[in-house]
């Protein structure tokens, strides 16, 4: 089923929209949570509570682009799953690991950019980067994989999956202070 | 939040089309394979070459310009799909989809339940009550302030009418999709809108309420798709007419949105749109508004509609909100268009009786668990929902909801409540559809 039909069922209010959700992104957006949490039971929750979610803001909103819809709103559901256990017990897999690497980028004691602004930075910065750098980089932050795993991807050491991830942070920092971001 | 939260929160939130699939496989990048793989490509486009020229060589493409592939989805694998493999000719079986030379409008010669003759409705209807958007769940809308919750629908004057019309859905029968309008008034409907964008229509497909219920009997078709070069035009049961330009129209410089857009902005682009589009939708006076709505990072999200603005303020709160043209933007250019007009599968069921904003006020804050300081904005729309097949005017109340979990801060979400504007004496004494 195309995507315009499966919203045309959330907008008629229709639960056959998460079944057909479920079956054309189920896969995928489990993929996106066992990513992050890396538990089984735990991503398939996560990827329950995509489908309500979207129950929810379908109406008013129509994305444009389910596939992308959905992973997000797994991605924050699974990272908020992830700073809720970390609260309940230490560890917590590769979140604490890539807020640690980000860290490099940006000081906490800095102003912050305002959220939009930094989007469209974002935007701007991995559009330019080199297709294989900029999938590392949404791989290793977006998708929180771990370095070993990119290692296996992209047929590389685990050595020269961190410096290619370093140099990447090296270059948002400097793009950060361009914008007067200093860190 | 702590600054390397808020940047990996950003990082999530990045243009759709730059982030990966998550099970994406690299090949490997060493020497001997792009040697290797050079030559396999240099092998496969010489072969695929010598193929293509001999299949030209023995079948020459004859069919008539204005022919098309026709495909139908209840067969299975469809006959463009099985001949792509092969070669590009088909075999023509179906009658040609024949494209108007000139420009028609998209539902000319069509009843349209607009066009009645006004009487007093007297049947009782039935209407769906209020509504907090499905599941009883509530956080459908966020936004920054409540600013953000008036759009510019034209709404106060048509709230001024002693009495506003309401039509009955003929095509829907409570489930998804509506079927009422014919194949060819289907295909008749989706190749004017091709010659309003000056595009040939190559191939039509068909899809039938079997191809969505698995139960094969039902051939009802329910959308024709016009595949006509890089334009894709949806013609649907209900009138709706869906363009799909890939890779977009571009927008000038100067009608270009930024992330956040002024009023005068918005208007600026809806006119422009208005213009560029203009023989397909045939407005007489093309007027517009945005809706605004903030994701979970409180990025906004703007959608942007198309309306004729009519003689009367009930024809112009029915253009504005159930027959109008929903424009998606994305990169800088226009990617879709959704043109409405659900009264062409509709008939008009008479003029009732309308109660006033306070009188709504007063039912909502009766029925639910609200307050009148819950209610952050309120409109009259017509209401159009396949679940319902009254399409009759509801005051739309915006009432704060206490789903923020998801929100960043500075967000508050709101949930849309419906209560009907016609006047209780003339409803059915149960609810369309229950409040889930």
């Amino acid at each position: 089923m195309e995507d315009a039909q499966i919203i045309a069922l959330y907008w008629a209010r229709d639960e056959a929209a998460i079944r057909e959700s479920e079956r054309q992104y189920g896969r995928y957006c489990t993929a996106v949570a066992q990513n992050i949490l890396h538990a089984p039971p735990d991503a398939e929750e996560c990827v329950n509570d995509t489908w309500l979610h979207a129950w929810n803001v379908m109406p008013p909103q129509k994305p444009n682009r389910l596939q992308q819809f959905f992973a997000r709103i797994t991605r924050n559901l699974a990272i908020d799953r992830l700073r809720r256990h970390r609260s309940e017990k230490a560890g917590g897999g590769q979140l604490p690991l890539c807020l640690d690497e980000l860290s490099e980028v940006i000081g906490e004691e800095q102003p912050f950019p305002e959220q939009l602004a930094l989007r469209e930075l974002l935007d701007r910065f991995l559009s330019a980067l080199p297709d294989r750098q900029r999938e590392m980089f949404l791989l290793r932050y977006w998708y929180l994989l771990p370095v070993r795993e990119l290692a296996e991807r992209f047929h590389t050491s685990e050595g020269a999956v961190k410096m290619s991830l370093s140099r990447i942070r090296r270059q948002l920092r400097d793009e950060l202070e361009k914008e007067g971001y200093s860190v | 939040m702590k600054n390397s939260e808020k940047l990996l929160e950003a990082i999530g939130d990045v243009r759709g089309d730059l982030v990966p699939a998550p099970d994406r496989e690299y090949p490997r990048s060493s020497r001997i394979y792009t040697v290797v793989g050079s030559i396999c490509a240099a092998l496969l486009i010489a072969g695929g070459g010598v193929l293509l020229y001999r299949s030209r060589g023995d079948k020459p493409d004859v069919r008539p310009e204005s022919s098309v592939q026709q495909t139908d989805t209840t067969a299975g694998t469809s006959a463009t799909q099985q001949t792509s493999q092969t070669t590009q000719i088909t075999t023509q079986t179906e009658p040609p989809v024949i494209q108007p030379k000139e420009v028609i409008p998209l539902w000319q010669g069509m009843p349209d339940a607009a066009d009645s003759d006004p009487k007093s409705g007297t049947d009782k209807i039935t209407a769906a009550r209020i509504d907090s958007g499905g599941a009883g769940l509530s956080g459908n809308i966020a936004v920054r302030s409540t600013d953000e919750l008036n759009s510019a629908i034209p709404w106060e004057a048509a709230a001024a009418c002693e009495t506003l019309p309401v039509y009955w859905c003929i095509g829907t029968n409570g489930s998804y999709p509506p079927v009422y309008l014919t194949e060819e008034q289907m295909t008749e409907i989706g190749a004017r809108a091709a010659t309003a964008l000056s595009v040939k229509v190559q191939t039509k497909q068909v899809q039938r309420i079997g191809d969505l219920t698995r139960d094969s009997a039902d051939d009802r078709p329910y959308r024709v798709t016009l595949q006509c070069g890089d334009v894709t035009v949806e013609a649907a049961g209900d009138g709706e007419v869906d363009v799909t330009f890939k890779g977009g129209v571009q927008i000038p410089a100067e009608y270009q949105l930024p992330a956040e857009p002024t009023a005068e902005q918005e208007q600026a682009y809806l006119m422009w749109c208005a213009e560029q589009f203009a023989d397909l939708l045939q407005m007489k006076a093309p007027a517009g508004y945005s809706v605004h709505s903030r994701n979970d990072s409180g990025a906004l999200n703007a959608e942007y509609y198309l309306y004729d603005k009519a003689d009367t303020p009930a024809q112009t709160l029915l253009n504005s909100t159930v027959r109008n043209v929903r424009i998606t933007t994305e990169n800088g250019s226009v990617q879709r268009l959704f043109i409405l007009n659900p009264l062409i599968a509709a008939e008009y069921i008479g003029d009732y009786p309308i109660i006033t904003e306070d009188e709504a006020k007063k039912q909502l804050t009766a029925q639910e668990q609200v307050t009148e300081a819950d209610i952050a904005a309120v409109s009259l729309v017509y209401w159009y929902n396949v679940h319902q097949q009254g399409i009759l005017p509801y005051y739309r109340f915006s009432v704060k909801a206490d789903d923020n979990v998801l929100l960043a801060d500075g967000l508050t979400a709101y949930a849309y409540c419906y209560v009907p504007a016609v006047r209780e004496e003339f409803l059915e004494a149960e609810p369309a559809h229950p409040v889930q």
